[in-house]
C-alpha cells in the first residue's frame, strides 16, 4: 500500500486507493484538510494542525516557501524539513488510524517550479517522517490525473491553474488514451494566497489574519474594489509564466480544449475573471480546489503499488539543468521541459598536467549567465595523474521521475562508475547570510546619495524629452488640466535639479510618472492602432 | 549505431508526418515508462532520443542518411542564402537595439516613445519569420518529392536539405523568442 499526499503551504492532505477509488482520510475532527502549522514549544514535543493555530504569535505556518531555501525557519532553531516533517508525521498516523494497518510508502506532491534542491528537502522532511518516498509529484500534473482518470479515452490538450497558499504553478498537458503527457510548465515558487493576505494586510493596516479573513469573506459574490485593486497586480504576475509555458508547448490559446482551475486561491472571482480573459473562455472548476492535488497523489500511487492500470504519467523537468562554464556563462546540458527520467553525459578533460581534480558547478535556470541562475551546489571530478588533455572523464546527469538529480562519475580509462554527491549550496550557515547582508548594506550606505542623485538624473534625463515628445503627438487629444498639470511636474522636476535635492527629485519624478501614465498608455495605443 | 526508425518502429524513410511519430511516440512511452509493468528506463530512455531525434527533418535525414551508409560531407560545406541570411541577421540585430532601449528606460512615457520602433522591430519579424516559413515548406516538399521517389533516386541532396533546415530551425527559434518577448512585454504591460 502506497498513500498520497499533498503537502501544502496552508494544508495538507492524504488518502490511498480503496476499491478502486481515490480516498481521502479525515483527521480525528474529523476533516481531510489538515492546517499545515506547527507550534513547537521550546523543550516541548510538536503540536500539528488546528490545535496549533491557537497558539497565534509563535506557530509556524507556510514552511514551504522555505524547503530548501533556508536552514532554519524564523528565529525558531529548526529546519523547514523538520517542521513539515512533523506535519507528515501528523499525516501518516491520521491515515493509519483509518486504515488500521501501519503505511510506509508515500507519493508527496511538490510545486512543478520546484528546483532539485527544493525537491530534495521535501523529500528529506518525508524521510525523516518516516517514509520511504516513491515519488515526487508535481502538484499541476497530480490534478490533471485527478481531472483525467474518468476521461481515459478521450484525447485532448488542457491547460491547469494552479494557485495555492505559497505557490504558482500553470502546466499544459496532452491527453491521450490514458498517457497525460506534459508538454510544459512554469511558475513561481513565491507566489499565492499568502502574498494577498500581505498585500491587504499593508494596505488596510489590519493583520494578516483579519486581511485572509477579509479576502475570504468577499469571494461569496463580488469582490469590492479596493481589495481588487490590490490583489490584481499580484495575479498579473502569473500572465506573462502562463503565456510563456503556452509559447514552450507551441500552442495558442484557441488549441486548448480545457483550462482547469485548482488551488485554494482560485475560489477568488478575480482569478476566475483573470483566468477568463486570459485563455477568452470560462475556466473548468469541476475539481476541488483543495483536495484535487491529493486525489491525483493517490491515484499515482496507484500507478506505483499497481493498484490503477492503464495510466501514464510523461512528466518534465521545469527548470534547464546546467554546469558553469568560462566567462560565468551557463552551459545548458538538459532544457526545461524535457520528458522525465532523462540524462545527459559531458566528457571533461585535465586542463594542465597530474592535474587531481576539476571542480564543477551545477545550476537550474534559463539565464545566460550562471550568476542569475540557482547554483545547486559543486561536485568535484578527480582525474589520474596523466599529461595535459590525457585523463578523461565522463560525467552523467540524470534526473529521476520525482525530478531529482544524480550525478554519475565514469573514469574513461578504468570505465568505474561512481555517484558523487552534490555540496549543497543552500546549507551556508545562517551567520554567512547575515554577514553578506550586512557587508552589502554597509558598502550601499556609503555612495548611495549621490548615486541616488545621478540615477535620478537620468531618469529626468529620458523623461523630459520623451513627455514633450508625447504632447506633441498627442497633446491636441489631451485634457487642458491634464496638460496644465503635467506641465507643473515637468518645472518641478527641472527645479529639483538645477537646487541639486534627491528628495525633491525624487517626488517630483514619481509625480510626472504617475501623471504620464495615462498618456502612455494613450501614445502606445495610438501607435498601435496605426494613428502614428 | 541505433536505427531510431526502428526504435519506433517506422519505415526508414525521409519523410514523416509529426502526429503519426506523436501517437506512435506516447504509445510506445506508456509501454516503456518505469511505473509500467514491464516498463524499461533504457528503453524508455532510448524512445526519447529516437522522438528527439526524428522530430526535426535536419537530424532525421541525417540519421537516415548515416543509416544508409551515405559519406558525411565535411561541416561548413553549406552556405545558406546570403540574401535571406542578410535580413534575418538584419532584423534580430535591430530588435536587440530596441530591446535594450527598452529595458534601460525608467518611466512609462519613456518606454511609450519607444513604440513605434516596437511596432517597427514586430513587423521586421514577423517578415522574416513569414520567409523562413516559406522556405522551409519549400524544403518540406522537396523532402517530401524524394520520399516519394525513395529506393530509386539518389539520396545525395538530402544532405543539403539537412544543412539548410539546420539553419532555418536555428534562425526560426531566436525569431520567435524575440517575437514572444517583443509581443508579450513591457508595451503590454502599458496598454493594460
Amino acid at each position: 500500500m502506497i498513500v498520497g499526499i499533498d503537502l501544502g503551504t496552508t494544508n495538507s492532505l492524504i488518502g490511498a486507493m480503496d476499491s478502486g477509488f481515490p480516498l481521502l482520510f479525515a483527521d480525528e475532527s474529523g476533516s481531510r484538510l489538515t492546517p499545515s502549522a506547527v507550534w513547537w514549544p521550546v523543550g516541548g514535543s510538536p503540536v500539528v494542525g488546528r490545535e496549533a493555530l491557537a497558539h497565534r504569535d509563535e506557530v509556524l505556518l507556510s514552511v514551504k516557501r522555505l524547503i530548501g531555501r533556508q536552514t532554519t525557519v524564523g528565529g525558531s532553531g529548526v529546519s523547514p524539513e523538520e517542521v513539515s516533517a512533523r506535519i507528515l508525521e501528523k499525516l501518516k498516523a491520521d491515515a493509519e488510524r483509518s486504515l488500521g494497518i501501519s503505511v510506509e510508502r508515500a507519493v508527496i506532491t511538490v510545486p512543478a517550479y520546484f528546483n532539485d534542491s527544493q525537491r530534495a528537502a521535501t523529500k528529506r522532511a518525508g524521510e525523516m517522517a518516516g517514509f520511504i518516498v516513491e515519488r515526487l509529484l508535481a502538484e499541476p500534473t497530480a490534478a490533471a490525473l485527478a481531472y483525467g482518470l474518468d476521461k481515459l479515452g478521450e484525447k485532448s490538450k488542457v491547460a491547469v491553474y494552479d494557485l495555492g497558499g505559497g505557490t504558482f504553478d500553470i502546466s499544459i498537458l496532452e491527453l491521450s488514451g490514458g498517457v497525460f503527457n506534459v508538454l510544459s510548465t512554469n511558475g513561481d515558487t513565491q507566489l499565492g494566497g499568502d502574498d494577498f493576505d500581505a498585500a491587504i494586510a499593508a494596505a488596510f493596516d489590519i493583520s494578516r489574519l483579519e486581511a485572509r479573513q477579509l479576502k475570504e469573506q468577499s469571494t461569496a459574490d463580488h469582490q469590492p474594489s479596493e481589495i481588487a485593486d490590490v490583489c490584481r497586480p499580484i495575479i498579473e504576475r502569473t500572465r506573462g509564466l502562463c503565456l510563456r509555458s503556452l509559447h514552450d508547448a507551441n500552442l495558442a490559446v484557441d488549441d486548448l480544449d480545457e483550462v482547469i482551475l485548482v488551488g485554494g486561491s482560485t475560489r477568488m472571482p478575480l482569478v476566475r475573471e483573470f483566468v477568463r480573459d486570459l485563455f477568452q473562455r470560462e475556466p473548468n472548476t469541476s475539481q476541488h480546489p483543495d483536495e484535487a492535488v491529493a486525489v491525483g497523489a493517490v491515484i499515482q500511487a496507484g500507478i506505483l503499488d499497481g493498484t490503477v492500470q492503464n495510466v501514464t504519467l510523461l512528466d518534465v523537468t521545469p527548470l534547464s539543468l546546467g554546469i558553469e562554464t568560462f566567462g560565468g556563462l551557463m552551459n545548458v546540458l538538459i532544457p526545461r521541459n524535457t520528458t522525465i527520467p532523462c540524462k545527459a553525459g559531458e566528457m571533461f578533460t585535465n586542463a594542465a598536467v597530474n592535474q587531481t581534480s576539476m571542480r564543477i558547478s551545477v545550476l537550474q535556470g534559463e539565464r545566460e549567465m550562471a550568476k542569475d541562475n540557482w547554483k545547486l551546489g559543486e561536485f568535484e571530478i578527480p582525474f589520474t595523474p596523466a599529461a595535459r588533455g590525457q585523463a578523461r572523464v565522463g560525467v552523467q546527469f540524470e534526473i529521476d521521475a520525482s525530478g531529482l538529480l544524480h550525478v554519475l562519475v565514469r573514469d574513461v580509462a578504468t570505465a568505474a562508475d561512481t555517484k558523487v554527491e552534490i555540496v549543497s549550496a543552500v546549507e551556508v550557515t545562517d551567520e554567512a547570510v547575515e554577514k553578506m547582508l550586512a557587508d552589502s548594506l554597509e558598502h550601499a550606505f556609503e555612495d548611495m546619495d549621490d548615486r541616488q542623485f545621478a540615477e535620478a538624473c537620468l531618469k529626468a534625463d529620458e523623461m523630459l524629452p520623451a513627455v514633450e515628445a508625447a504632447l506633441a503627438q498627442l497633446g491636441g487629444e489631451a485634457a487642458p488640466e491634464e496638460c496644465e498639470a503635467i506641465a507643473a511636474a515637468v518645472e518641478k522636476v527641472r527645479r529639483a535639479k538645477e537646487v541639486r535635492s534627491l528628495q525633491k527629485l525624487k517626488s517630483a519624478l514619481n509625480e510626472l510618472d504617475k501623471l504620464t501614465e495615462p498618456l502612455a498608455a494613450r501614445l502606445v495605443e495610438a501607435v498601435m492602432e496605426g494613428r502614428l | 549505431m541505433t536505427d531510431y526508425f526502428a526504435v519506433l518502429g517506422l519505415p526508414r524513410r525521409p519523410g514523416l508526418e509529426e502526429t503519426v511519430l506523436q501517437e506512435t511516440y506516447l504509445r510506445l512511452a506508456a509501454a516503456w515508462h518505469p511505473d509500467a509493468a514491464g516498463g524499461d528506463l533504457e528503453k524508455f530512455r532510448e524512445l526519447q532520443e529516437a522522438r528527439q531525434t526524428l522530430l526535426d527533418p535536419a537530424s532525421r535525414l541525417r540519421h537516415l542518411l548515416a543509416l544508409e551508409g551515405f559519406i558525411k560531407p565535411s561541416d561548413g560545406s553549406f552556405q545558406p542564402s546570403a540574401e535571406l541570411f542578410l535580413e534575418v541577421a538584419g532584423a534580430l540585430d535591430f530588435v536587440k537595439k530596441v530591446s535594450a532601449k527598452m529595458l534601460a528606460a525608467q518611466s512609462a512615457i519613456a518606454r511609450a516613445s519607444l513604440s513605434a520602433e516596437c511596432v517597427q522591430a514586430g513587423k521586421r519579424l514577423g517578415r522574416v519569420a513569414q520567409r523562413v516559413a516559406e522556405r522551409r515548406a519549400d524544403l518540406r516538399g522537396q523532402i517530401a518529392a524524394i520520399d516519394a521517389e525513395w529506393g530509386k533516386s539518389s539520396a545525395s541532396s538530402l544532405e543539403k536539405i539537412a544543412a539548410e533546415w539546420h539553419f532555418l530551425s536555428r534562425w526560426d527559434e531566436e525569431i520567435q523568442e524575440k517575437r514572444f518577448l517583443l509581443e508579450n512585454q513591457p508595451l503590454a504591460d502599458l496598454r493594460r
